[in-house]
């Protein structure tokens, strides 16, 4: 098998066993990103920094010093997540040249689990988006079908063989949707679980880091090495360590097994039956109103955050008539895309004196009202499934649809786990994904379930 | 819940945005779109719905209430268009 298509498991494996070297596996990855930069994947590659780590790992790991989990292995992360010393462009124009001062907690921790960081992936601006098509660097392409939109450059990047797997963010399904398009592997994990210290906020309230990856297993070692209490990150759940690696094993026996809304999600869920879970349909009729909730919140929450682009600390400036007022519209009218505009100003509209109660306060109280019935959920079921969305990848340039995210947001608005594993494929060959969703912090649950739907899916080929 | 040109006007003056008016006609459009899923919300009876939220409901640190090292000056002044050794510059409002 070529070097680029190992799974990171796989890959790890090979360095352990001395098969092969964190140069080759670089290179091999490198390699891919250039035959198929077309994809536009990735914003910033950093071959001469990621051979020089990979020489290092080597290196030690020829003087036999002790490594850690992910030693030599290349890994891509979204451009998003600061890297000290690296651009950080979110995607936008605003911040084409910015350096990052720092690094996130989550990124850290990639590099001292021995992780090469060999890129920066592409994105929708700031995350305004589901489809990877609001980026001011232009689309990423889905690599299954180039014509198709993908919903992050970092699921192009890991389904294109370009990294074997890759830090994401997810506000309201931009791991798992990306995932679902393009055949991989995605969770969003249960909010607080990854720090988002040096992580750029969209919406704050919803925001998550997870790993994008080609299999269950190698999602469960990136979880491993990002899951932690941050003392830097105030909403960082103080949780006790977990292996889920380690402990990860095809089991769904004695599981109750909600499915929402049938179709192909209760065709697809009637698999874990053979494992030994009872499955059964069950009614959810709060789709469209989380998603009312979930655009009024995230709007309000990322025009706050993107006020802090003015052009005056870091980013973007246009001076314009010299006057300060006139610095802060021409800088942020040039900076912005079209898509993070109309973000800001729904924003400033939901929290208008007007609008307040009607679309904010409104919206808070729907996302602990899904809260609340999250919990009477899983005191019925230990997973509830559903479509991760239930189309195949739309046609690049197509009208965006927002409601295509009404099983993703869900899960963000009550901050619990959900992870979305390749299901079926659509009407035109294209793959699809389920999303399973568990209480919070039961990451292990979840990632057993995936293991075995990956598991049965395979025995079925 | 409809918006007005008007109304985006004002939205735009304190959002610090321009826009041209073919810009104000695809944000009627798009405001339009968005005030609809929004509606959705009233679906669901919120009354008895105490307006307040916890994303996590674990157990939080509060740091120490002591001094500590935080980004150096030239670190956080690094990525200003306009400075000084020590400060952002910005254009004068007072005369």
């Amino acid at each position: 098998m070529e070097l680029a298509k190992l799974s990171l498991e796989q890959a790890i494996d090979k360095l352990n066993r001395k098969e092969t070297t964190s140069v080759e596996l670089t290179k091999a990855v490198i390699a891919q990103a250039k035959a198929a930069a077309d994809l536009n994947a990735l914003i910033t590659v950093f071959e001469e920094s990621a051979l020089k780590a990979a020489v290092e790992s080597d290196k030690a790991r020829a003087a036999g010093k002790p490594l850690w989990s992910l030693a030599g292995v290349p890994v891509g992360v979204k451009d998003c997540i600061c890297i000290e010393g690296t651009k950080l462009t979110c995607a936008s124009k605003a911040l084409e040249n910015y350096i990052s001062p720092y690094t996130a907690t989550a990124a850290q921790k990639l590099i001292d689990a021995g992780a090469v960081i060999v890129a920066k992936a592409n994105m929708d601006e700031f995350g305004a988006g589901n489809r990877n098509e609001t980026s001011a660097f232009g689309r990423a392409k889905n690599p299954v079908d180039p014509t198709r939109v993908t919903s992050g450059g970092s699921a192009t990047a890991v389904a294109a063989f370009q990294c074997y797997g890759g830090a994401g963010t997810d506000s309201g399904g931009g791991i798992r949707m990306a995932a679902a398009y393009c055949g991989l592997v995605g969770l969003k994990p249960t909010y607080g679980l990854i720090s988002r210290h040096g992580v750029m906020a969209y919406s704050g309230s919803v925001d998550c880091v997870g790993p994008l990856t080609r299999t269950v297993a190698d999602n469960a070692i990136l979880l491993d090495v990002m899951a932690g209490h941050d003392p830097l990150d105030m909403t960082s759940a103080k949780q006790p360590k977990q292996e889920y690696y380690k402990n990860l094993k095809a089991d769904v026996k004695g599981l109750k097994v909600g499915v929402v809304n049938g179709g192909c999600a209760l065709a697809a869920a009637a698999g874990f039956k053979a494992g030994g879970a009872t499955v059964s349909e069950i009614k959810f009729p709060y789709l469209d109103a989380a998603l009312g909730a979930y655009v009024a919140i995230t709007s309000a929450e990322a025009m706050s955050n993107l006020n802090r682009i003015d052009g005056i600390r870091y980013g973007l400036r246009q001076n314009g008539s010299g006057e300060l007022e006139d610095v802060y519209f021409k800088s942020r009218t040039a900076g912005f895309g079209k898509a993070v505009k109309q973000t800001i100003m729904l924003g400033n509209y939901v929290l208008s004196k007007e609008n307040l109660d009607k679309c904010f306060f409104k919206a808070k109280k729907i996302q602990k009202f899904l809260q609340q019935e999250f919990d009477k959920l899983f005191k019925q079921f230990d997973l509830i499934v559903s479509p991760t969305v239930d189309i195949e990848a739309p046609v690049a340039g197509e009208a965006s649809n927002p409601t295509d995210a009404k099983y993703a947001v869900v899960a963000s608005l009550a901050g619990i786990p959900a992870i979305s594993v390749p299901c079926c494929n659509g009407p035109n060959g294209l793959p699809m994904g389920l999303q399973i969703m568990a209480n919070k912090f039961n990451e292990q649950t979840l990632l057993n379930a995936a293991l075995f739907f990956e598991r049965a899916k395979e025995g079925v080929k | 819940m409809a918006v007005t040109h008007d109304e985006l006007v004002k939205l735009a003056k304190v959002s610090g945005l321009e826009f041209s008016d073919k810009e104000y006609t695809e944000l009627i459009q798009a405001f339009k779109q968005k005030t609809e899923l929004m509606e959705a919300m009233n679906a669901v009876d919120t009354s008895g719905i105490e307006l307040r939220y916890e994303p996590i409901n674990a157990e939080k640190d509060l740091r120490e209430d002591v001094v500590r090292p935080s980004l150096p000056r030239d670190t956080a002044l690094s990525g200003a268009a306009e400075k000084d050794s020590s400060a952002f510059l910005v254009p004068a409002t007072v005369e």
